[in-house]
């Protein structure tokens, strides 16, 4: 099930673009290795200015869907595109003169120092700026000279993303840029990132596994799994629309009456448990979450207070 | 803009090791044109395009791909040059076009240096310069054609590199498939590369094109196929299935090799004497290269004529190779030279010869065809006795050109050369299991004489068809060399397919044959020559010696009488009964005449050529009697010696012992 009802990004220069075509869109987009359908009729536009958090389990196919969006993979069917054009041929690579892009796997020429890199990054990037590179080389603390191939995994991802803001983007895609760090340099790239990006107009695509590297960053968020988009929205939406009822099991405790919550539309993400405990998740499709108050809800129940990380494995457990 | 981006990061990536390489190529070049001219006899300094085409440029090639390539992909930035603002095969041009223009600029230069030192003593054209570059330049960029598809399949690039080399060695050296026509070998191998002004070569030339656009083509498919992922799974160290893979190709194409595989056919021996003698119904060519010696060739020609009737009466129509004797006054009169080129070769001295000699020549021109018609097969150590033996039966029974006597005679002989043998040998000999090693000891004459005895004695007990029915299973069915055969020969067992033709078991047969061997020595003719040689063994030794420093010694000794001990030995004041003329002939006086034979024995030599250039002989008596010779041979060598003794009553001499000493 997905829910395509976009909310207003919060991102500053985002106000009032909501009918904007969007920067990188995906229509009905199906890849296919061999038998193995990795995306299947995926739909996902991504707004110019919004920061987009894109989520899902490993193997979800995000990685695949980035590779799409870049133009390294072509999809089987459907379309992508990428400031208004189709990544088709030749116009992959000047699409790719706006996007900067931070890999999973921070794999540059390793012989290269990141002054050398900064040289080969010039005469590829139209809009690349030496000051904006040499600053953010300086601010994240990277030695100019040294190969970048002896550099620890977060001072390649430092390195990537200045190369990649340097080239002056229209959008910013980052993949899994956190993967493989410690939750100090995870912590310190994140909030890298958030001064970079935040009070810019550059795009963002921020995939990851984890919904705290997006949490205070992201406008919207889409949830991918099985290859599929699962959610689609806000944050905000995604939580002030999801409730979580438990109830410890005895002899006197009712049965939870969703049919009394008619006339609030909304879906079921989970319900059940074992002899001791049930569980109801619900998400309201149109409004936020009705205010229920403790003593309304029926003998033994009570609302439990969900984290996003708690909706997000909801979400995801629901689809299996 | 961003080809140059990548052609300079290709250069500062390599430019060290670029300058390097053709540095050190560059001054190859210079060294070699300077020791070409330095040489007495100097060749045109073109030949160094050849020799560059040999060695430096395939290197050049080989270390670039290395380098721009392998390099490359094992520092996994596949994805970061994908999502680079480029299309993919941008960065794979650049270095396809880099390693072309360094490989190609590197012939350049050769060509260059080697017309600048030419044109001192040559003309060299425009024209002729050109096609001098259309042709080298074509070849060295076919070269890095094959080195940039094979550097793009990563792992499997040492399988790959194995594959070419042996497929090219092959088609060279062993294939029936003659390519020294065909592209690159014909501009290569012509030997016209360095010095043909005119003709351009326009199938090679198409031909090498059309291969190296193949190879780049493959290349670039490698490169770009599925998205670079083949190239990048490509470039992943091998995993065990991988080895696994590879050692099913390797051994898959090694098979099927050997199910391709025709022996090419040999030139035919030219013989251009008008001193010749041709047979009328075999191709049997007799070259008596003097007038003189026309009259000894006739029996000859005669007798082998009359042998193959013979062998095709007996066993069968065959195809049968043309045959060759020639010959050579500067052999012995027992000694002969078999050689193959289309058919038997066979040198001897045929002034010299009689009847038992002309025998021998004509065994040995059987024994060659046999061979040819077997496929060698039966040279294997199971069958070989039996070929011997075979041929020798055909001859010994033919009545060509001798009279009773000569045959007689002969046949004496040779059942007293194969008493001796058996006495030399002892009572467990072998002849199928054992055949190399009872060739290797007693020499080839003798074990053919043993070899021809059993036959002999098969023939008394099951009759003549038997034999030739192990004629036709041994000596007429094609040796197959393919892997199937192979395994198919695995599981044959000779006794067994003997006793299936002749009816009697293996074993019982040798007993039998040894009893009846030795009663031949009952038979006074046969009596009278193994009377004639008082020895019957013998041990060879080095020495330590304060005179002479080291000694080789062979020494003989009666069966009944113990080896003389070598520490005793001492080198006879007088060497009057040392024979020092060198000549073969020498040995063939009327006396015994005690032979050590020796020569240098290399790591892996098994038999050797019975005609030693090195012998020490002497006239013996005695019942024992010691040889000795001067050892020439360095520390650590190993020397092979054999004892044999000469005498009147035997054609070809009695070998009694054959060892490798190492030199101490």
């Amino acid at each position: 099930m997905v829910d395509t009802n976009l909310q207003e990004p919060s991102h500053t220069s985002v106000h009032a673009q909501a009918n904007i075509a969007p920067l990188v869109s995906l229509t009905d987009v199906t890849k296919r290795y061999g038998k193995l359908t990795v995306l299947e009729n995926l739909n996902l536009h991504v707004r110019p200015g919004e920061i987009y958090g894109f989520l899902g389990r490993n193997g979800a196919g995000k990685s695949t869907a980035i590779r799409l969006m870049m133009g390294i993979s072509p999809p089987n069917s459907g379309t992508v595109s990428v400031f208004g054009a189709p990544m088709r041929g030749a116009r992959c690579a000047k699409a790719r003169r706006h996007i900067g892009f931070v890999a999973q796997e921070q794999s540059f020429y390793p012989w290269m120092t990141p002054k050398r890199l900064g040289k080969f990054m010039r005469g590829l990037y139209p809009d690349w700026s030496d000051d904006r590179y040499y600053a953010l080389l300086k601010r994240f603390e990277l030695p100019l000279t040294r190969k970048a191939g002896s550099f620890s995994g977060g001072m390649k991802a430092r390195l990537a993303l200045s190369m990649a803001l340097a080239a002056m983007p229209r959008i910013l895609i980052l993949d899994e840029p956190t993967a493989g760090m410690d939750p100090v340099a995870r912590r310190q790239f994140l909030s890298l990132v958030k001064a970079e990006v935040q009070n810019s107009d550059t795009t963002v695509f921020f995939s990851t596994h984890l919904i705290g590297d997006i949490e205070s960053l992201a406008d919207r968020i889409g949830i991918l799994d099985g290859g599929k988009l699962v959610y689609e929205g806000s944050l905000q939406e995604l939580s002030t629309r999801t409730a979580s009822y438990t109830a410890n099991v005895t002899a006197e405790t009712d049965a939870f009456p969703l049919d009394e919550l008619a006339g609030h539309p909304f879906e079921t993400i989970r319900a059940g448990g074992d002899r001791t405990q049930q569980t109801v998740v619900l998400r309201w499709l149109e409004n936020e979450r009705p205010s229920i108050p403790a003593s309304a809800l029926p003998n033994g129940w009570q609302e439990v207070p969900m984290s996003l990380e708690d909706i997000f494995v909801a979400i995801i457990l629901q689809q299996h | 803009m961003v080809t140059l981006t990548f052609l300079r990061k290709e250069l500062v990536e390599h430019g060290l090791a670029i300058a390097a390489l053709v540095f050190a190529v560059v001054c190859a070049l210079f060294i070699t044109l300077a020791r070409q001219q330095n040489q007495e006899f100097s060749i045109s300094p073109l030949e160094i395009l050849s020799y560059s085409l040999y060695t430096f440029i395939p290197l050049t090639a080989f270390i670039l791909g290395n380098r721009l390539i392998v390099r490359d992909y094992r520092s996994r930035a596949q994805l970061f040059t994908e999502s680079l603002p480029t299309r993919r095969f941008i960065p794979v041009l650049v270095k396809y076009l880099l390693g072309a223009f360094i490989v190609t600029g590197l012939m350049l230069i050769t060509l260059l240096l080697a017309s600048r030192y030419a044109s001192v003593v040559d003309s060299i054209t425009p024209e002729y310069f050109g096609l001098l570059a259309l042709k080298t330049l074509s070849l060295a960029l076919l070269y890095w054609s094959v080195m940039f598809a094979i550097s793009l399949s990563g792992h499997l690039r040492l399988l790959l590199y194995v594959l070419l080399i042996g497929s090219v060695y092959y088609l060279l050296t062993t294939s029936s498939v003659d390519v020294t026509d065909f592209g690159p070998f014909a501009l290569l191998m012509d030997g016209t590369l360095a010095y043909e002004r005119v003709d351009i070569p326009y199938k090679a030339l198409k031909e090498t094109w059309a291969l190296t656009a193949a190879f780049t083509l493959v290349g670039f498919l490698i490169a770009l196929w599925h998205e670079g992922s083949m190239a990048e799974v490509l470039s992943r160290p091998m995993a065990r299935r991988d080895y696994l893979m590879v050692g099913f190709i390797v051994a898959g194409f090694a098979t099927v090799l050997s199910i391709l595989e025709k022996e090419p056919s040999p030139d035919p021996f030219p013989i251009a004497t008008r001193h010749r003698l041709d047979g009328d119904a075999h191709a049997i060519t007799i070259a008596y290269m003097e007038d003189g010696a026309k009259a000894a060739a006739q029996p000859v020609l005669e007798g082998l004529s009359n042998d193959l009737d013979t062998l095709q009466a007996t066993i069968g129509p065959i195809a049968l190779t043309p045959s060759y004797i020639v010959h050579d006054d500067s052999l012995a009169s027992w000694e002969f030279i078999a050689e193959r080129a289309d058919g038997p070769l066979v040198y001897g001295n045929l002034t010299e010869a009689d009847h038992y000699d002309r025998v021998v020549f004509r065994t040995t021109v059987l024994h060659q065809l046999l061979l040819s018609t077997s496929g060698s097969r039966a040279v294997f150590e199971y069958f070989h006795w039996f070929l011997d033996g075979f041929t020798r039966r055909i001859t010994e029974a033919s009545t060509a050109a001798s009279t009773a006597t000569e045959r007689e005679q002969s046949r004496y002989e040779l059942m007293a050369r194969a008493v001796i043998s058996q006495e030399v040998l002892g009572d467990k000999v072998n002849l199928i299991f054992q055949w190399q090693t009872i060739a290797d000891t007693i020499g080839y004459a003798s074990a053919e004489a043993l070899a021809y005895s059993a036959l002999v004695y098969l023939e008394e007990q099951q009759g003549a068809d038997v034999i030739n029915d192990l004629a036709s299973r041994w000596l007429l069915t094609p040796y197959e060399r393919d892997s199937r055969a192979s395994l198919r020969r695995w599981t044959n067992d000779v006794p067994e397919e003997f006793e299936d033709i002749t009816g009697l078991n293996w074993s019982e047969f040798m007993t039998g044959w040894r009893s009846w061997l030795r009663a031949q020595n009952d038979i006074p003719e046969i009596a009278r020559r193994t009377s004639a040689l008082s020895y019957r063994s013998g041990a060879v030794h080095i020495v330590d010696n304060d005179d002479y420093g080291q000694l080789l010694l062979g020494s003989f000794a009666a069966s009944d009488s113990k080896l003389p001990d070598p520490s005793e030995f001492e080198v006879p004041e007088s060497s009057a009964s040392l024979i020092t003329d060198n000549s073969l002939q020498e040995r063939n006086a009327a006396q015994t005449t005690c032979v050590l034979n020796y020569d240098a024995a290399g790591p892996f030599d098994t038999e050797m050529d019975f005609v030693f250039d090195n012998f020490s002989a002497q006239a013996c008596e005695g019942e024992t009697f010691t040889v000795y010779d001067f050892n020439i041979a360095g520390s650590g060598d190993r020397v092979y010696m054999t004892l044999e003794v000469q005498l009147p009553e035997f054609h070809q001499p009695i070998r009694l012992h054959a060892e490798r000493v190492t030199s101490p």
